[in-house]
C-alpha cells in the first residue's frame, strides 16, 4: 500500500509509507510553497494523503 | 492527533488500518464494501438488520435480505476481525481509538477553514482547506447511487467547493506566489458550478491582485453572458459592485 498527496498546484507526491509521504510533502512545500513552510504537521499530511 | 488506533479511508478506495495493519483490502468488493462504508459512516449508531437492508437496497429489499446481510457481515468480519465487527447484538463497527476517518476529518477541516478565513488566519485556512479538498475530491463509492450515498456525495461536493473558496481567500490573504492557487480555485469553482457567482468573483479579485484588471472585467463578462443565456438574469448586486469597482480602478 502506498500513500499519495495530490497538491492543488498540480504536483503529486507518492511514497511507500507514512514517513515517506510526510517527508515528500515537506520537500514539495519548501520548493513550491515557500510562504507556507512549517505550516503542515505530520497529522495534516496524513489527513490529506490517500492510501493507494 | 499523534499515533492513531485506526485509520479509515472511505473516500476513494476503501482502506482500513487497524493497529498499523491494513485489513480493509480483505473486504470483498461490491455490497460488502458498501455495507462496511455505511457502518463506518454510522459508527456511533447501533444499527439493526432492517436499517442495513434499507441502506443496501433502498426500496427494493429482497426476501433474502437477512441471509445476504449475514453473509456480507461474515465476510467483512473475516477481514477486519471480531473485535472491530462483533458478531452478536446490533451491528456496530468498533474502530480502535483514536480513530481517524477521512470523511469526518474532511468535515472538521472544512469548518476549520471557514473559521480561519473569518479570522483572517490565512495559513491555518490554507492547511485545513487542502485537507478537506484532498479528501472530498476522491469521491465516495463510484457507481453506487443509493440515496445515502448520493447524500454523502453531495455533501462532499459542498466541502470541495467550500475548500476551493477558502483556498482562494487564503491565497488573496497570503499574496505572492500563492495567488496562483487562487487563480486555479476560481477556475475550478466556475467549472464545477457555472452559475455560482462566488467563483467568478474570486477569479476577478485574484486577477486584480495579480495586476490584471482587464482579465477581471472579462471574467465578469463571462458571468454576465452565462447568466443571461441560461437564466435571463443579471449578476447579483455583490458581483455588480465588484465589477463597478474594477472598472473604476481601470479608468482612474
Amino acid at each position: 500500500m502506498g500513500w499519495i498527496v495530490n497538491c492543488e498546484c498540480g504536483e503529486t507526491v507518492r511514497a511507500d509509507d507514512e514517513d515517506g509521504v510526510v517527508s515528500g510533502v515537506g520537500q514539495h512545500v519548501e520548493a513550491k510553497h515557500p510562504d507556507l513552510i512549517g505550516t503542515l504537521s505530520r497529522d495534516d499530511v496524513l489527513a490529506m494523503a490517500e492510501q493507494d | 492527533m499523534g499515533p492513531v488506533g485506526s485509520r479509515v479511508q472511505v473516500c476513494g478506495a476503501l482502506r482500513m488500518l487497524v493497529d498499523g495493519n491494513e485489513v480493509g483490502s480483505g473486504i470483498p468488493v461490491g455490497q460488502a464494501r458498501t455495507l462496511v462504508t455505511y457502518l463506518v459512516l454510522n459508527r456511533r449508531r447501533h444499527l439493526d438488520r432492517s436499517g442495513l437492508a434499507q441502506a443496501l437496497w433502498s426500496e427494493d429489499i429482497p426476501a433474502s435480505a437477512d441471509r445476504t446481510i449475514a453473509a456480507l457481515l461474515s465476510r467483512a468480519r473475516a477481514a477486519v476481525g471480531n473485535e472491530v465487527l462483533p458478531a452478536r447484538g446490533d451491528v456496530l463497527i468498533r474502530l480502535p481509538e483514536p480513530a481517524a476517518v477521512d470523511i469526518e476529518t474532511a468535515r472538521e477541516a472544512s469548518h476549520r477553514a471557514d473559521a480561519a478565513i473569518a479570522a483572517q488566519q490565512w495559513t491555518t485556512a490554507w492547511t485545513a482547506a487542502r485537507i478537506a479538498l484532498n479528501v472530498a475530491t476522491r469521491g465516495i463509492l463510484p457507481g453506487i447511487d443509493l440515496p445515502w450515498v448520493v447524500t454523502e456525495r453531495d455533501a462532499l461536493h459542498d466541502i470541495r467547493m467550500r475548500a476551493w473558496e477558502a483556498i482562494g481567500e487564503a491565497s488573496l490573504g497570503l499574496g505572492g506566489a500563492e495567488l496562483v492557487s487562487g487563480r486555479r480555485a476560481g477556475r475550478e469553482m466556475i467549472a464545477a458550478e457555472p452559475l455560482r457567482e462566488s467563483g467568478y468573483r474570486l477569479a476577478m479579485r485574484v486577477a486584480v491582485a495579480q495586476g490584471n484588471p482587464a482579465e477581471a472585467l472579462k471574467v465578469y463578462e463571462n458571468l454576465r453572458s452565462r447568466l443571461a443565456e441560461d437564466l435571463g438574469v443579471d449578476p447579483g448586486q455583490e458581483s455588480r459592485d465588484l465589477f463597478t469597482s474594477v472598472l473604476a480602478s481601470t479608468s482612474a
